[in-house]
């Protein structure tokens, strides 16, 4: 085989065009309510706040972006045609949600190409609400080509969800084989779901010092090091929700009286926190090597105040402040059956 | 429930046909010592194809939209509870496959609700009801009363029903858990993370609705808030309060969590007997 030494010189592609295909391949994504900041593959994102503040909501209409596709039957649904997967450890995932937001947005692309084409040819003629939905439902390949797309795995323990970790590119291998299409979220549905019990774990010397002793360094350690594997052959968007516990790191019930009684003395509405209070509330409470693997962190919170929705009824609304990268703004953002919706 | 149970049998199978007790144990301690060291390179597929049968016994079944769409129709039915107010704010009733919680001061209608819904569970015949007793509050005059009150319309055929646990109600489950959460160290938030768990994973896998109840205690202003603390807001799928007026039978309902309503929906409804 002859070999052209000159050929090792020459560069393959310029810069621009080694740009102009990255950002095609891997492109920044804007999702609400995390819209304020670019996110690309290869960052972890940490969306941190108390129960409930539309945590796992954020995920699902970010999933259902993920699995719609580009475009269907020259209907434009803007979505990435890539696949999801998700872990649920807290094992509280309703899958009866996920198609309620997909039928949904489904519908509206419906809707909307249908006006703008009747606009097009000089007439405008609405079309009937049940025509539509007729239409739309019976597109019931897009669907389910939607849903193949979305991957689960429940996990009841540390343990179940490392051997899933250990044994997820074995999966994806098959199911991209399947598929054709590659893998673009990594979600994990609160990663502090076993805070409590992998804390209590004793650690065990068991005859052999070379076996690793369970304990929650240990198991936070060892998921970075599976997802940081995962990384490095199929670069994905890591998204994790993490429910804000009380107190977390002191005993027992004295730092939840201490800021009872903190808020009485203020006569404070426990939704109105100031700076102290949120370092109360959103304690960091996961191992060292979590803390350092996560790229950005955002904080939700759920307000009093609620919207009314004209077809809705009234929504609660909620907020949500990027805290890594430190931005002074808090966004606003109700929930309807489509998804995340921003008030401005 | 067949395509969960595959990657089971089929590990098993492997395992049995091996036939050698040792080879068995050489392949576990091979798969131990790889897990350990972390240095499966990913290339190496022909030691992982040997392991991968094992390791599908250690966590649950990969599965995907579609087939989660599929058990969910199949096997996650909605029952009524029989109050047309709480059946329509959730949608159809209690979901099997979640853990609902009811929120509620005292005499505020949990119990009544509770043993309400075992009733007209019971009586229409949609499998078998298990109740938990806590708090002494079970009596089996009223389910007797209530009983006779929902089969008026009794047709006089005795169908043979399921024999299937499909709802389990355990009143109050905050009695057993307040005592061991107070007082310095972890223990008191392993054991209701732990309890949380096992609820969920036996809703899932046997198909079964749980209920429980929670009372309320104090919070900060005096405003009364739910019993057991902020980790356990996030373990039920479903929550529920009652709030009753005293000396009416009218209770209000709301909202506090759900998987797809919009949560601080109320509504009213009538407590009978």
């Amino acid at each position: 085989m002859e070999e052209n030494p000159r050929g090792w010189i020459h560069g393959d592609e310029t810069a621009k065009a080694m740009l102009a295909r990255v950002l095609t391949e891997r492109p920044f994504l804007f999702l609400p309510p995390l819209h304020r900041v670019p996110l690309r593959v290869g960052n972890v994102v940490e969306i941190a706040g108390p129960s409930p503040s539309a945590k796992s909501q954020i995920l699902l209409h970010a999933a259902v972006h993920c699995i719609l596709p580009e475009e269907w039957k020259g209907i434009r649904f803007g979505g990435l045609e890539r696949m999801v997967m998700y872990f649920d450890l807290d094992c509280r995932f309703d899958v009866l949600r996920l198609s309620q937001i997909l039928k949904h947005r489904i519908m509206e692309a419906y809707k909307s190409a249908n006006s703008t084409y009747w606009e097009d040819n000089g007439e405008y003629q609405k079309y009937d609400a049940t025509e539509i939905t007729q239409m739309c439902f019976c597109d019931d390949e897009l669907f389910l080509a939607c849903m193949r797309r979305f991957l689960y795995i429940r996990c009841y323990s540390s343990f179940e969800f490392l051997a899933a970790l250990k044994a997820m590119h074995f999966h994806l291998q098959r199911e991209s084989e399947a598929l054709g299409v590659g893998l673009h979220f990594l979600m994990i549905d609160s990663i502090g779901a076993f805070y409590w019990i992998d804390r209590a774990c004793q650690p065990m010397p068991i005859g052999g010092s070379k076996r690793k002793n369970l304990s929650l360094q240990n198991v936070a350690e060892a998921v970075v090091q599976e997802i940081c594997k995962l990384l490095q052959t199929q670069p994905v968007l890591v998204l994790a929700t993490k429910a804000t516990i009380f107190g977390a790191g002191t005993s027992g019930n004295d730092a939840q009286r201490a800021f009872g009684k903190w808020c009485s003395e203020r006569k404070m509405d426990s939704r109105t926190l100031s700076k102290e209070g949120e370092k109360l509330l959103y304690r960091e409470y996961m191992p060292s090597a979590w803390q350092s693997f996560v790229t950005h962190r955002v904080r939700l919170q759920a307000l009093d105040e609620i919207i009314s929705d004209g077809q809705y009824g009234t929504l609660p609304t909620y907020t949500s402040q990027w805290v890594q990268p430190p931005l002074n703004i808090k966004d606003k953002f109700a929930v309807r059956d489509d998804g995340i919706f921003l008030i401005t | 429930m067949a395509e969960f149970n595959e990657p089971r049998s089929k590990a098993t199978a492997s395992v049995s046909s091996s036939g050698n007790p040792t080879s068995f144990l050489s392949r576990a301690s091979k798969c131990a010592k790889t897990l350990e060291e972390g240095n499966r390179s990913l290339s190496d597929d022909a030691g992982f194809a040997q392991v991968q049968p094992m390791m599908e016994d250690w966590h649950q079944p990969w599965l995907n939209g579609v087939e989660l769409l599929e058990d969910s129709n199949r096997n996650k039915h909605f029952l009524p509870t029989g109050y047309e107010g709480i059946d329509v704010l959730l949608g159809g009733g209690l979901c099997e496959g979640q853990l609902t919680e009811i929120v509620g001061s005292s005499s505020s209608g949990k119990t009544q609700v509770c043993l309400y819904s075992a009733a007209h569970v019971a009586d229409k015949h949609f499998g078998v009801v298990m109740f938990l007793d806590t708090c002494n509050s079970f009596s089996p005059k009223r389910i007797a009363c209530m009983v006779d009150q929902l089969s008026s319309s009794f047709s006089g055929e005795v169908t043979s029903g399921h024999t299937k646990i499909c709802l389990l109600i355990i009143d109050s489950i905050s009695s057993l858990l307040t005592p061991v959460l107070g007082g310095k160290g972890s223990e008191g938030r392993l054991l209701m993370v732990s309890a949380g768990i096992i609820l969920k994973k036996l809703a899932n896998e046997h198909n079964v609705s749980v209920l429980v109840t929670n009372h309320m205690v104090g919070g900060e202003g005096g405003i009364l808030k739910p019993a057991l603390g902020e980790s356990w807001k996030s373990i039920p799928h479903v929550r529920l309060q009652l709030t009753h007026d005293q000396g009416s039978n009218i209770c209000n309902v709301s909202i506090l969590k759900h998987t797809f309503m919009a949560s601080g929906r109320t509504t009213k409804f009538v407590i009978h007997g």
